[in-house]
């Protein structure tokens, strides 16, 4: 689940949500979200402020990294 | 007679070793005598007081698309970059079929944010092979260039759509294998892949769906040039980090080539992960694999405005919910009326001691432009408002278009990021020169390094953080008879005031073809940049006419 949240800064100059995800043994790790995804996950959880998003399940980052890096998927190749 | 003497500078030859009073002579583009010299010169510079110092090397940048129209690679020169590094991160303008142009084109606008319309009105587009893009910026090139070829335009050549959906056949390897081979023969200094890369589409850049075999077969020839493997690995996770350079450390020690990944950040809450990947780069050094992590001198900022949806307000619940699903008639809506401004106002209150720090980069109303660099606090007090007032009456004023910086919010620990780039397995560079030209310059690091972690912090001393920065660099790449001031070496010079020497202001300048413009810095205390021994920029004569070339010299 998600147990913290942050502001981050990407290596090009956005600013990112960077989440850390604390697993059932113990584990943790970071994966960071930029706005198009961080915007997916909150309106997915009902969450006003980035805050709310502690406690939510690893599956919802997982869908709206999913969701947000698929949504130029039906695009034309610029070939 | 020399060509050239610089007289009374103090040397810091590079080396590493302490710095020394001498004057340095120049005959034929290579330095003929480091001591006393008394015979005449066709040019004598008087460097009392100056440091004289091997040209920087910056070995990650993407000035690829920008060398096509400007080979002195501006403003690097000016900051005493003397050989820059092109090509990372799996992307090459070469070699490329004729069909790719445009996908290619994608992702260096997706990716290094480099404008299409640059690529339309600023390249002719007249090669395929790396021998011909080599060719083609050859002309005119003030610069020295060492080119990385890309491992994502060699799948592109080789397998054409396949590559962006499948790995390779061995027939299809073996293919690509004999194409590197080629683009080293021209001159390239080695491969770049990439592990995150996204293209224009969203979905992984070619590069990406390589299998372990692919990589290991493309080193093989790396091997046997003894050149370069730069990676990006998944740098915002330690763990995947570590197993990245694992896998780098194999290759390292079963080809025998050098490798690098870039970039590696340190944060206030990633001090122990960074930590935990230098303890793995100690102990793959320690096997005799050369596994360099690449780190930036400068902390990342952060810009926005109002008329794109920004993270920075993710904790402001009012503020982000009108920037990420409001038109853009709501904001100027809510920033209009009174009574939500007000509420947005003291929502925002609770991040006082932010407002005042941000500054104003971008504007398009003539009016306004005068305040350009100034920081809200600054424009507050001169028209008597808060300074969260004054960012709302400026995105009214300029229709939304009015962008605003936060600095340093990333890469920020002075005391962490000086301690890893004194630090020495760790190779300083990422700087990205020549990419991201909308958001943030990408210019200065040197004099960043030299002016804030030497002369201010004094977390390296001048002589470790020019060897760094040259000599280091120059044996970590391969690159001979450079980075270092000797007898013999070529004359790659810069002079500088190591009391003034740092990176200038960020100005945004309409330099780029196709009407457009770009963020960069001038430098300080730079005052003379010699290429080869000839004068390649002064800060009283700004760009001369000087001759680069491309490295490591094998081009015919």
């Amino acid at each position: 689940m998600i147990s913290r949240v942050r502001l981050g800064a990407s290596h090009d100059g956005a600013a990112e949500l960077v989440l850390t995800l604390r697993f059932d043994g113990g584990g943790e790790t970071r994966v960071a979200l930029g706005e198009d995804a961080a915007g997916r996950l909150m309106t997915a959880c009902g969450a006003n402020d980035a805050d709310a998003l502690v406690g939510q399940g690893w599956e919802r980052v997982r869908d709206a990294l999913q969701t947000s890096s698929n949504r130029f998927a039906e695009s034309e190749p610029q070939t | 007679m020399y060509d050239l003497v610089i007289k009374n500078g103090t040397v810091v030859d590079g080396s590493g070793l302490p710095a020394y009073r001498a004057d340095v002579a120049v005959q034929g583009g290579r330095i003929a005598r480091i001591g006393r010299v008394t015979q005449a010169a066709r040019r004598v510079v008087d460097a009392a007081g100056k440091v004289v110092a091997p040209g920087f090397i910056d070995p990650h940048t993407h000035f690829d698309a920008q060398l096509l129209w400007d080979g002195f690679a501006k403003p690097a020169l000016a900051h005493g970059v003397t050989t820059i590094v092109p090509g990372n991160c799996s992307l090459s303008l070469a070699p490329l079929r004729a069909e790719h142009r445009m996908k290619l084109v994608g992702m260096f606008n997706q990716i290094e944010e480099m404008p299409l319309k640059a690529f339309r009105e600023g390249v002719v587009w007249d090669w395929e092979s790396f021998a011909g893009y080599i060719d083609r910026i050859r002309k005119g090139l003030a610069i020295n260039v060492a080119p990385l070829v890309g491992h994502s335009v060699l799948r592109l050549w080789v397998m054409r759509q396949a590559a962006m959906e499948r790995t390779a056949t061995a027939q299809e390897i073996a293919e690509m294998q004999g194409l590197l081979r080629e683009c080293l023969d021209a001159g390239a200094v080695g491969l770049s892949t990439s592990f995150v890369d996204m293209d224009e589409r969203l979905q992984p850049v070619p590069s990406r769906y390589a299998d372990a075999a692919e990589l290991d077969a493309l080193a093989s020839v790396l091997g046997e040039y003894g050149r370069m493997l730069q990676i990006v690995p998944e740098f915002y996770d330690a763990d995947l980090t570590i197993a990245r350079l694992d896998q780098l450390a194999e290759l390292s020690l079963r080809h025998s080539i050098p490798t690098t990944f870039s970039p590696l950040f340190v944060n206030a809450d990633n001090v122990e992960a960074v930590a935990r990947v230098m303890r793995r780069v100690d102990e793959q050094f320690a096997r005799g694999a050369r596994v360099w992590p690449q780190v930036q001198t400068r902390p990342i900022d952060i810009s926005f405005c109002f008329a794109v949806p920004s993270l920075l307000f993710f904790r402001m619940p009012s503020w982000y919910r009108l920037i990420r699903f409001g038109a853009p008639a709501d904001i100027v809506a809510a920033f209009s009326d009174p009574d939500k401004r007000a509420s947005l106002i003291a929502e925002a209150a609770s991040y006082a001691g932010l407002w005042p720090r941000l500054t104003l980069r971008q504007v398009k109303t003539e009016a306004n432009r005068w305040l350009v660099g100034k920081t809200l606090g600054e424009i507050a007090a001169l028209r008597e408002v808060t300074a969260i007032d004054a960012m709302i009456d400026l995105s009214l004023e300029e229709d939304l278009d009015a962008h605003f910086l936060s600095a340093g919010l990333g890469h920020n620990e002075d005391a962490e990021v000086g301690r890893l780039l004194a630090h020495p397995r760790v190779h300083i560079g990422a700087s990205d020169g020549g990419a991201h030209i909308l958001s943030f310059s990408t210019y200065g690091d040197t004099g960043y390094l030299l002016g804030h972690f030497v002369r201010e912090l004094k977390m390296l001393s001048l002589e470790a953080a020019v060897r760094k920065i040259t000599a280091d660099t120059a044996s970590i790449w391969g690159i001979p008879d450079r980075g270092r001031l000797q007898p013999g070496y070529v004359a790659d010079i810069v002079i500088f005031d190591p009391l003034t020497i740092d990176r200038g202001d960020e100005d945004y300048v309409a330099d780029v073809p196709g009407d457009g413009s770009r963020y960069v810095r001038d430098s300080r205390g730079i005052d003379q940049v010699f290429v080869g021994g000839a004068l390649a920029w002064s800060s009283s004569g700004g760009y001369q006419d000087a001759h680069g070339v491309v490295l490591p010299g094998l081009a015919a």
